[in-house]
């Protein structure tokens, strides 16, 4: 797979499938043809906005302590595969999605790990939009609000909506999860679910009678989590896991 | 390398063992039988270092240390191994990170790679482990058969010089069990140090691993002791002629 890093491409670089161009502040990346990337988005300031015109697989991952915004467009029918991994420092996240054509699709697998507030934004604009959002969110003792708002344009029909949002915690850590749907037309499928749960403190013990201590086993266990929500770039986590100094 | 003195415990002020006594010398392996629900488990847990049994009174002492001042994973550095009678899964943690993590915090040194990855390979053979279940989060989709393996791949994995064995025949069948029986006793073998307490309802699993000592524990504590013969007795008659034999003691 093709490794970008973003914060080195300021300037205009481009091969057949990607284009990526920085204007006025603002990263502007278009995936052409269908191919697989790895972007490293390590606290861009800057705005990015994705156009996709093809099936694409993309996994972005990186620290991101201030902000994060990201704007995504999908045309031409064609499904995005996304995967995104961050380690948040107190930081905002602001993702959009718009599904811009018939039969757009989109299979997001967002994984957080950290503080942070997220808002995820998914706009079904035309017919037969499919969009499946899984939210991994794993907290050591600090607070996580994770906002998710799908709507379906009025008039819109035959849409699939999916969300699951799952965050792991040990004890005292605040979390919120707020999942909405917005839909006006009676032709859509949509399902959503939201999980918060304490590590259980037996499987923590089960882990110590095999010589971890309480914070490797409860390190193991959230690693685990959240590395279990990358699909399709699973060779990746290694190296993700280095990056972000996991 | 352990001696248990007048231990009482109970949980949710239900007492589960009173004046409880038991020694075990290295290398020996005794067996400990005992009808449902009279604390066999409990006192795999206490050894262990559960903290949910509350400690009411007595003492343990591992190779002369107070073991109830340690941590659980203190115990299991010093070489103590409770099989699970219900093993975890835990969801996203591979199994073969899992046994790398464990056997580094146990030897507490840099791991081999190559020398670990071969170790691993012959316990596979040995107990016919799968390959993907190395892969697998841990006993995740396991069969019961499979979580058991597990343990023992862990077990031989992990060089402990205390194994207890809860009912580690419970969800095996004949030619997993002997699979598993034969790997310990393979162990045993190459440990000669290494003691073990068998927690079992079979006749099968002790025909397998022979015991040194038979302790029948009732009414909180150890009511009787042999060599497998009492536990002949016991799959033969059942618990009732230990009970009447304690019963017309206490008259
Ligand atoms: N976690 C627990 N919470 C409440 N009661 C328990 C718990 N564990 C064990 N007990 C009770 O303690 C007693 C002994 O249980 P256990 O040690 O599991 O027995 P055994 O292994 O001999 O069948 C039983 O009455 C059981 O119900
Ligand atoms: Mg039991």
């Amino acid at each position: 797979m093709n490794i970008i890093n973003i914060d080195n491409n300021k300037s205009i670089n481009i091969n057949d499938n990607v284009c990526i161009k920085d204007r006025n502040n603002k990263y502007k990346i278009d995936l052409l043809k269908q191919d697989k990337l790895i972007l490293i988005i390590n606290n861009i300031d800057s705005e990015m906005v994705i156009n996709v015109y093809d099936n694409f697989n993309l996994l972005l991952y990186g620290n991101i302590d201030n902000k994060l915004n990201i704007k995504i467009n999908i045309y031409n029918g064609s499904k995005l595969k996304l995967n995104k991994i961050t380690k948040n420092n107190n930081s905002q996240e602001n993702i959009e999605i718009n599904l811009d054509s018939n039969n757009s699709t989109i299979k997001f697998n967002c994984t957080y790990i950290g503080s942070l507030k997220s808002n995820v934004l998914v706009n079904h604009k035309f017919d037969n939009t499919t969009s499946n959002i899984v939210n991994h969110a794993a907290t050591n003792n600090s607070d996580i609000i994770i906002n998710i708002n799908e709507t379906v344009e009025n008039g819109i029909k035959n849409c699939k909506l999916k969300q699951y949002t799952k965050i792991l915690k040990i004890d005292n850590s605040k979390v919120l999860i707020r999942p909405i749907l917005n839909t006006r037309d009676y032709r859509v499928e949509a399902f959503h679910s939201s999980i918060v749960t304490n590590i259980n403190k037996d499987d923590i013990l089960y882990l110590m009678s095999r010589g971890l201590n309480e914070s490797e086993s409860i390190k193991l266990i959230m690693d685990g989590f959240i590395f279990s929500n990358i699909e399709d770039a699973e060779d990746e986590i290694s190296k993700i896991k280095e990056f972000l100094d996991i | 390398m352990l001696e248990i003195n007048n231990l009482n415990v109970s949980i949710d002020k239900k007492i589960i063992l009173d004046n409880f006594n038991l020694k075990i010398g290295e290398g020996e392996i005794h067996v400990i039988m005992g009808p449902n629900g009279v604390g066999k488990s409990t006192l795999a847990r206490v050894i262990m270092g559960d903290d949910t049994y509350k400690i009411n009174k007595g003492e343990i002492n591992y190779f002369n240390e107070n073991l109830l001042k340690m941590k659980v994973y203190e115990r299991s550095r010093k070489g103590i191994f409770v099989t699970y009678q219900h093993p975890k899964e835990i969801e996203g943690v591979a199994n073969m990170d899992f046994l790398k993590t464990s056997v580094t915090s146990i030897t507490n040194e840099k791991l081999n790679l190559f020398k670990f990855a071969n170790e691993v390979n012959a316990l596979k053979d040995e107990l016919k482990i799968k390959n993907n279940m190395l892969y697998r989060s841990i006993n995740v989709g396991f069969s019961g058969g499979e979580k058991k393996k597990n343990e023992i791949l862990q077990m031989n994995l992990l060089k402990p010089k205390l194994i207890i064995l809860d009912e580690l025949d419970s969800g095996l069948d004949v030619d997993s069990l002997k699979i598993v029986c034969n790997s310990i006793n393979k162990y045993l073998e190459n440990n000669k140090n290494t003691s073990v307490i068998i927690i079992t309802h079979y006749q099968k699993m002790l025909e397998e691993i022979k015991p040194d000592y038979v302790h029948v524990l009732m009414n909180g504590k150890i009511v009787e002791t042999g060599d497998i013969n009492l536990a002949n007795k016991i799959f033969e008659k059942g618990f009732d002629s230990i009970s009447t034999n304690e019963m017309k003691e206490q008259k």
